[in-house]
């Protein structure tokens, strides 16, 4: 009898089928399987394999030039970090400098000259020989009718002495460094004592009181691990004068939170209690050659008039003046804020005043004068911004040093010759400045070639060690001094410049004929005196394998001329009312400078800081404008508007837009837009390169 | 978990952190520092605070005064080592996660892993990352990565486990010296060597002469959802207030969770 097969029995059959695969262990170990096979893909990078080393150099991405070990795979370096025990950084670095090692392989790393091709907005790169790049730069230069200008973004190195020599043989020349200097209040104060060439720094190991004014001294300044062994240490107390509740703030033993554009105002209403309430000794006062007419300035800010202007109330200004003159020592210091840009050159003297009424120039925990490192000639400081007039400079030369502060283009442009000017970048990569550039003449990356890394920002004395490759230097690439000494040629200018790496050796020859300071070894820990060290061969050996020179001489400082050379009383706050915008940023991480792709755990993938285009503004203010958390809004300054997505915190004062200037996110940058100085072009940049607060509009999307 | 002979014999470690919150300032070493040491790839472009891989991440809290009242703290969060019913053992239909019940780290094992994701459901601290795309790193990051640690691949979970490529690397320069204990100066995981405020303190809970051990019962320490019972080795620190009220709202059941469980 023959059986007909039903729909029913085809269904049961399937349904029979598909359980029974299903209960049998095949689909699990297929999608076991899976897993597995998914491991060789391309796409999953092998390991590098090979036998495991440990190097030293020292970081020299911003100035803080701290020690670092560098665990190496077939002697490429896998992982970085601080140096125990290292007298200046006490073992730890920075972020930025614990992804060091990967800058030479950023994706927007260029290795050969390039140059662009093509309308502004939609030009392309095209690469051209070194000869073609040299030439083309001497051409420019010989052409020039305006000034020719290097910025160096790290004076003092061994490459800025030649920059000036080269500068001063040739008509016009410019040193130019960045705008936001983070020795600002020494760079004041050397000029109302009428020592500009003498070399100092901040004796903060041996401070009672550190009274800053916005500077991010708990943030990255200078070398970052100094700041927080002092922070740890608890030996000093931490005053953190301060618009926004930044990290500083945030850690500083007391915040003052000062209404914006104000800090001037307020420096100077704490000089009025120290010279009203005699707080100020007979000796300051009589060596001063101007303290009457300063006299003469300050009463206008008595501390019950400016607390409507400042915010601080007249009881905070008289307990900061009282405890200036009460700790057994203390410093004033100002700071630009990475982002945020410097004060103008009053302020900057302003706060630069305190330190000399409470009299600690040349004292123990004070500001102290420091020697020399043998070798070097002694600091020229680079030309004040607002001294180079708009629009005379016919030719920039941009070395590839970064200070980690922001630096707009528009300051750059505001001195640019309008009609035909010709900018060069050196850096190994593409950034916001070589967006702009005409020509790109890329040096060695980071680690790829020998450094000088000579005083770090505000030691108390002077320092010497060197950055050692840890990489192999890409072909293509032109190390500066090449690069100077090949126009120098071409422009028949009279230049020696031996191999950078005798340059450095004439530094050690002479450090070791001076026998002073003691060398602090990195792979045994040890100090040597330099007395002791037999040739200048042995100290060059110890400090290209780890070491840092340390100078154990003092140095006392001498003012030639006290002058407090103000020249502004006017307490009216310098902005306008209304909604007021304030760029801040990480030092480092601003749009000049790039950073590694993998800091995007802090500035992508986790809410630690924030990317370009990002502001934090009050709930207050957001009611204001009708904005919720995350809501995009154009935020619009005189100078643009731009779309950018609004946090809200209570942590910002009601009627302050705060803008990051962060990097982009990953993947998202290209040659043609590398970088987003997008809010840094809303804002207001002065012609001494100020960009503190403007005045802006919010309006949701 | 069951354990061997071999197991028994051994010297029982309870690894576990203390993060002193007051020292924290969130200068963002510890992340990089475990991104590089585990071969984490960086974001992609579309990646985000949800949908990236930041094995230890930083929460930002605040106190929620008006400025300048204001105050703000920073909160590593990374795996918390649950110590009991943990659950992403539970859940996992792949034994993709186990516990070593000798160092008591909670381990995960991506060649198992099917990428359902079971576990970061149940994982009450939002600790476990998905790999939504393949790993990508510049030619040269490649030849630049930890050779101790191997790239986890797309579809995958992956957490903190304390950095154990410095664990195997401790046990067998130990092993190399005929010893069969590590000396605890060479397992020191990447966020604990790299915090320049030393903030994190690394050690075995079980062996109370440590820092870590004596400052997991200290009295501003806490945990946060221990009222779960997980028994979690990540301890925090903080002689805030606000801090500890904050905390204090993960320890206590809430009205609603009370009525319906």
């Amino acid at each position: 009898m023959s059986k007909i097969i039903t729909r029913r029995d085809i269904l049961k059959f399937t349904g029979g089928g598909i359980l029974g695969v299903m209960l049998s262990p095949l689909p699990w170990k297929l999608l076991d399987d899976s897993a597995i096979w998914t491991q060789n893909w391309s796409l999953t990078p092998q390991l590098p394999r090979g036998p495991i080393t440990t190097a030293f150099s020292h970081c020299t991405l911003c100035n803080g030039g701290c020690a670092i070990k560098a665990q190496c795979v077939s002697g490429m370096p896998y992982f970085v970090s601080g140096v125990q025990n290292h007298p200046a950084t006490h073992g730890t670095i920075c972020p930025r400098g614990l992804a060091s090692h990967h800058m030479a392989h950023h994706p927007l790393r260029i290795v050969h000259p390039h140059t662009f091709v093509g309308k502004s907005g939609e030009s392309r790169m095209v690469a051209l020989s070194l000869n073609e790049a040299l030439d083309e730069i001497a051409k420019q230069m010989s052409e020039a009718k305006g000034s020719i200008a290097i910025l160096d973004q790290q004076p003092g190195r061994a490459i800025s002495e030649l920059y000036e020599e080269f500068l001063s043989k040739i008509k016009n020349g410019v040193y130019l460094s960045s705008p936001s200097n983070e020795n600002a209040t020494i760079v004041a104060l050397q000029e109302m004592m009428d020592r500009k060439s003498e070399s100092s720094g901040y004796d903060f190991e041996n401070t009672k009181l550190i009274l800053s004014f916005g500077a991010p001294l708990l943030d990255g300044w200078g070398t970052p691990g100094r700041m927080t062994a002092i922070k740890n240490r608890k030996s000093a107390k931490f005053i953190q004068i301060d618009s926004r509740y930044s990290r500083t703030a945030m850690q500083a033993d007391q915040w003052i939170a000062l209404k914006p554009g104000t800090e001037r105002i307020l420096a100077l209403s704490i000089a009025y209690v120290l010279i009203n309430e005699n707080l100020v000794t007979k000796q300051i006062q009589s060596s001063a050659i101007d303290f009457g007419q300063f006299k003469n300035i300050v009463k206008n800010f008595n501390p019950e008039k400016t607390v409507t202007v400042t915010d601080i109330q007249s009881h905070e200004v008289r307990k900061i003046a009282e405890e200036l003159v009460t700790s057994e020592s203390a410093i004033v210091l100002s700071g630009a804020d990475s982002g945020g840009g410097p004060f103008d050159t009053e302020t900057e003297k302003a706060i630069a005043s305190l330190n000399l009424l409470i009299g600690n120039i040349g004292k123990q925990g004070g500001i102290v004068a420091r020697k020399e490192i043998p070798g070097y000639a002694s600091p020229t400081q680079p030309m004040q911004w607002s001294n180079i007039p708009d629009h005379s400079i016919s030719v920039l030369i941009v070395d590839d040093a970064d200070s980690g502060y922001a630096l707009p283009w528009s300051l750059i442009e505001k001195k640019l010759t309008t009609e035909k000017s010709f900018v060069v970048s050196l850096s190994p990569v593409l950034n916001e400045i070589s967006a702009h550039s005409d020509l790109l003449v890329p040096a060695p990356a980071h680690f790829e070639s020998l450094r000088d890394v000579p005083n770090t920002t505000g030691s108390a004395t002077a320092t010497f060690a060197l950055s050692t490759p840890l990489l192999k230097k890409q072909d293509g690439t032109t190390e500066p001094t090449e690069m100077l000494k090949e126009v120098a040629q071409r422009l028949n200018i009279s230049l020696e410049i031996p191999a950078f790496k005798e340059i450095l050796m004439q530094k050690v020859r002479a450090i070791h004929s001076q026998k002073r300071g003691t060398v602090f070894s990195y792979t045994d820990q040890s100090s040597t005196n330099v007395s002791d060290i037999s040739s200048s061969d042995d100290l060059w050996i110890k400090l290209t394998e780890g070491a840092i020179w340390i100078d154990g001489t003092s140095k006392q400082f001498h003012p030639v001329k006290l002058t407090f050379a103000l020249s502004t009383n006017s307490i009216r706050q310098n902005v306008d009312q209304g909604l007021q915008l304030i760029a801040y940023g990480w030092k480092g991480a601003t749009s000049f400078a790039q950073v590694s792709p993998i800091m995007s755990k802090v500035f992508q993938e986790s809410e630690l800081r924030d990317v370009n285009g990002t502001v934090t503004i009050n709930p207050k203010t957001a009611h204001q404008f009708g904005l919720s958390k995350d809501e995009l809004a154009t935020l619009s300054t005189k100078n643009g508007s731009l779309e950018v997505r609004a946090r809200i915190s209570t942590s910002v004062r009601p009627g302050i837009i705060e803008a990051s200037i962060g990097p982009l996110p990953n993947g998202i940058e290209t040659p043609a837009h590398p970088a987003g100085t997008n809010i840094l072009n809303l804002c207001e940049v002065t012609g001494d390169g100020t960009w503190r607060v403007t005045t802006a509009n919010l309006l949701k999307v | 978990m069951e354990t061997t002979t071999e197991n028994k014999s051994l010297k029982k470690y309870k690894y576990g952190m203390v993060i002193d919150l007051d020292k924290c300032n969130g200068c963002g070493v510890c992340s990089i520092a475990c991104a590089v040491e585990n071969n984490v790839p960086p974001a992609q472009a579309k990646a985000n605070k949800r949908n990236g891989i930041s094995l230890l991440n930083m929460h930002t809290v605040s106190n929620n005064e008006q400025f300048p009242k204001n105050e703000s703290a920073f909160i590593p969060i990374f795996c918390q080592q649950c110590e009991q019913e943990t659950p992403c053992m539970t859940v996992c239909p792949q034994n993709a996660v186990d516990i070593d019940p000798t160092t008591g780290i909670v381990g995960q094992v991506p060649q198992r892993c099917l990428g359902c994701r079971y576990c970061m459901t149940a994982c009450p601290y939002h600790a476990r990352y998905f790999n939504w795309w393949d790993p990508e790193w510049t030619e040269g990051m490649k030849q630049q990565l930890n050779p101790d640690v191997a790239p986890r691949m797309r579809g995958v979970v992956e957490k903190c486990n304390f950095c154990h490529g410095r664990l195997h690397a401790a046990k067998q320069k130990a092993a190399a010296n005929g010893s069969r204990e590590i000396d605890t100066a060479d397992y020191i995981p990447a966020c604990v060597e790299s915090c320049p405020n030393k903030a994190i303190t690394f050690g075995d809970l079980n062996d109370e002469p440590t820092e870590a051990a004596q400052l997991s019962k200290n009295k501003d320490t806490f945990r946060f959802l221990s009222r779960l019972g997980t028994e979690p080795k990540v301890y925090y620190h903080s002689e805030k207030k606000w801090v500890h009220e904050m905390a204090e709202k993960s320890l206590t059941r809430s009205l609603q969770e009370e009525i319906h469980g």
